[in-house]
């Protein structure tokens, strides 16, 4: 992460925009590494203000990947906190604006479900996922929707 | 007309070794990210700004 990603001036410019940053030695700090169960390095949390966690990923990702989850990762915060607008423009983007990325297909998921918290039309919600089918039919997602969007149909 | 020059080349020279200074400064090192050094500074930035925490948990190889 410090050779390749953190350096990025694309990932500078949207933590410093998005985040107040901090980050500790896991081999050293072992109370923030008990307080936040970290199993292994290299682990990105999520917090707000209060230190309430919404989001983690493990592993080492590059700039392509790594801007994604952060922006996944405050459609969540806000999805958690009830702000559903919110959630969905953060959703919607991480789809729009990185669609060959990782972590779009499960952002896509999430655009579905609040298109219905939003509606609670069930066909937006199934317009939503299978565009997961098409754009994404090898995710783990497009498995999870596929049910849904099938029985819907019948 | 030729003392106001003169006064002003002899700023402009006399003010080059700051501006060297200067320009050194904006160069500085590489752009990096400003790590806050605890959770609880951390914390009290992301209350005045309304930001969220970004926790990174490293290990040196």
């Amino acid at each position: 992460m410090d050779t390749v990603t953190y350096p990025n001036q694309s990932v500078i410019d949207y933590i410093a925009k998005n985040f107040v940053p901090v980050r500790y030695n896991a081999q050293t700090s072992a109370d923030a590494k008990g307080k936040y169960r970290v199993l292994w390095a290299p682990t990105v949390i999520l917090l707000d203000p209060d230190g309430t966690e919404y989001h983690r990923f493990n592993g080492f990702l590059p700039p392509e990947e790594f801007i994604p989850q952060l922006e996944f990762g405050l459609g969540k915060m806000a999805l958690e906190k009830q702000d559903i607008k919110t959630a969905g423009t953060q959703m919607k983007q991480v789809v729009e604006k990185y669609p060959k990325s990782d972590v779009a297909p499960e952002a896509q998921y999430w655009v579905g479900v609040i298109a219905y918290q939003l509606t609670h039309d069930v066909n937006a919600e199934v317009n939503a996922w299978k565009k997961i089918i098409e754009d994404y039919p090898n995710s783990i997602w497009a498995k999870k929707v596929s049910c849904a969007v099938a029985c819907i149909k019948e | 007309m030729v003392r106001y020059v003169l006064t002003f080349l002899v700023a402009a020279v006399s003010m080059t070794p700051f501006a060297k200074t200067v320009l050194a400064d904006d160069k500085g090192g590489p752009p990096a990210i400003v790590w806050e050094k605890t959770l609880s500074d951390a914390q009290g930035k992301a209350k005045a700004s309304g930001k969220p925490v970004l926790v990174d948990f490293y290990m040196i190889a």
